[in-house]
């Protein structure tokens, strides 16, 4: 595995991270939103 | 792996060994050792000033009555004691180990993302003079308690602004670290090492960094929802606006207790590192260490109202947290059994990073234990909010996740910095501060159960004893944590040369393919794993 690919296999790993923090921070928000509505 | 490296070796030759200086290596730095090292030290001086806060509250419960400090400023001292110890002392000094050793284990030049790791620790050192700050805000700090329930933390002053700013920022430090420990772990490998090879502090901070991604956006959840019932007219928390306060005790809590298991999984991780080394075998049990502490984490999304008992829930709820909660003393025996199995039968040998391990394996298996009795409703019900939760805590805390983390610096330390240490100074740090750990703590079991109340400045005649006890303790452990910087001090500074593997037991690839001190590069060119 070349470092190119190493790097891109890094940046997919971390995207997905991401997404799961950006679907827990703004998930609890929402529903919390939607209990007082 | 192999062509990556012959790419950076080729085009980055002419900065290998050239260590940067001044101050400008460290602000700009992205090498894993420097900013493991940044992360260690943070830790420490936070150490310090949580426990300063620690003494002004010993100081004050010394003898029943106001004399020392306001009542304000005490619930002041109590909640910035937690929030400092836990996210600026306890959790910075496991990511300085994370930085220092995972890395090395798995045969890796560097973490993944190398600029991202200086961020992490950068955004420390502003979140902690948040915190600090809020102590001089109009009002003085919030004493809102750590967890900043609601709806105190809705109505507190605007201390709590700056304290939740801070929790933001060190909750995205938090989680910065974790992808970059994952990524790291997960894609950068030396090749032939699979999973089930690497040692278990890789592993254990693997699931620990899995934990931090899942909670800490949601403990970011909630403190923003505080912060817009706070300035913007929402009402999440409000009940009068249609919310409920007690929501917030449940999203806390969702974050707050598998945050316990992130204290406590990397010193897990340490001691199995440890106790093998001195016990001259390998680890007993490799697999269901891995399978025990996986089942920890997963189990500790499930049990977070086990915090809640006395904040009303049905009691079908009441049994199911009860229940779900004992279960994890399961996979926790099989890890002290693992620990005590590795022991058997071995060539021990006693120098601090052992004792310190020994401490821990005591000790938190007592704290362990005083967390069975709280998971039982009934009894939570008598012993909620009394200095029996605070002696549990710091069994699991103190005991736990502070004497493995010495275990880990005595036990790197001729690596990170190629000296040893004075061993008989490390013996007497050990033994002053399990006596006057246990000085500290162990009578405020006692306090709890004759009912004194956690948070508050001053108590009834018949605690006064025991408070005493406890708070002479308190200063002999603070006072014996100034030994332990002058031992590593004195460790840099004139320590005689470390053997490249000074602990016989020890076999992972940081002492058995690198040489001590750890050069500024480490694997240049990936070891091969058989």
């Amino acid at each position: 595995m070349n470092q190119l690919e190493v790097k891109r296999n890094n940046r997919r790993t971390a995207t997905v991270l991401w997404l799961i923090v950006a679907a827990f921070f703004f998930g609890v928000m929402i529903k919390y939103y939607l209990l007082a509505h | 792996m192999d062509a990556a490296h012959t790419h950076s070796h080729d085009h980055g030759h002419d900065d290998h060994g050239h260590k940067p200086s001044g101050i400008m290596r460290w602000v700009k730095s992205t090498n894993h050792k420097d900013i493991g090292t940044m992360y260690l030290w943070f830790s420490f001086c936070m150490f310090l000033v949580g426990g300063v806060m620690a003494l002004i509250i010993r100081s004050e419960l010394f003898q029943p009555g106001l004399q020392i400090v306001r009542p304000d400023f005490f619930n002041s001292m109590t909640t910035y004691h937690g929030l400092i110890m836990v996210f600026g002392a306890i959790m910075p000094a496991f990511v300085g180990f994370a930085n220092w050793l995972i890395p090395m284990q798995i045969g890796a030049p560097d973490m993944a993302f190398p600029r991202m790791n200086n961020l992490s620790f950068w955004l420390l050192p502003p979140a902690a003079l948040l915190l600090i700050a809020a102590q001089f805000m109009p009002g003085g700090g919030a004493g809102v308690g750590w967890t900043m329930y609601a709806p105190l933390s809705t109505q507190a002053g605007p201390a709590m602004d700056l304290t939740i700013f801070a929790v933001h920022t060190l909750g995205i430090s938090s989680i910065m670290g974790s992808i970059n420990i994952i990524t790291t772990i997960l894609n950068m490998r030396a090749p032939g090492l699979t999973l089930m090879k690497m040692p278990l502090f890789c592993w254990t901070w693997l699931i620990t960094a899995y934990l931090l991604v899942a909670v800490m956006p949601v403990l970011a959840g909630a403190v923003t929802m505080t912060l817009t019932d706070r300035h913007f007219g929402t009402h999440f928390f409000n009940a009068a606006g249609g919310g409920d306060p007690v929501l917030y005790q449940h999203i806390f809590w969702f974050f707050g207790h598998p945050e316990v298991y992130i204290i406590a999984i990397p010193a897990f991780g340490v001691v199995s590192q440890v106790i093998p080394a001195f016990s001259r075998k390998p680890l007993f049990g490799y697999a269901s260490m891995v399978y025990a502490t996986a089942s920890i984490a997963i189990l500790s999304f499930m049990v977070w109202a086990h915090h809640m008992y006395t904040s009303g829930m049905p009691v079908e709820a009441q049994l199911y947290f009860m229940y779900a909660t004992a279960l994890i003393a399961v996979p926790t025996g099989v890890k002290v059994f693992n620990w005590v199995a590795t022991m058997w039968k071995g060539s021990l040998s006693f120098e601090t990073p052992m004792l310190f391990s020994l401490g821990f394996l005591f000790l938190f298996t007592l704290g362990g234990f005083t967390g069975l009795v709280l998971s039982i409703t009934p009894v939570d019900v008598q012993l909620h909010d009394t200095y029996y939760v605070v002696a549990h805590f710091h069994y699991v805390m103190v005991a736990g996740a502070l004497f493995s983390a010495f275990a880990g610096i005595y036990f790197w330390l001729p690596k990170w910095t190629g000296k040893m240490y004075n061993e008989t100074l490390g013996k007497w740090h050990f033994w002053l501060s399990l006596v006057f750990f246990n000085v500290t703590f162990f009578v405020q079991h006692f306090l709890g159960l004759a009912g004194m109340p956690r948070r508050i400045p001053d108590y009834s005649l018949q605690f006064a004893e025991f408070n005493m006890i406890s708070s002479i303790g308190a200063f002999g452990f603070g006072l014996s944590q100034l030994l332990f910087l002058y031992i590593v001090i004195k460790c840099i500074t004139s320590g005689e040369k470390a053997p490249d593997k000074p602990w016989d037991g020890a076999d992972s690839l940081e002492w058995t393919h690198l040489p001590t001190p750890a050069p500024w590069h480490s694997f240049e060119t990936p070891p091969v794993i058989k």
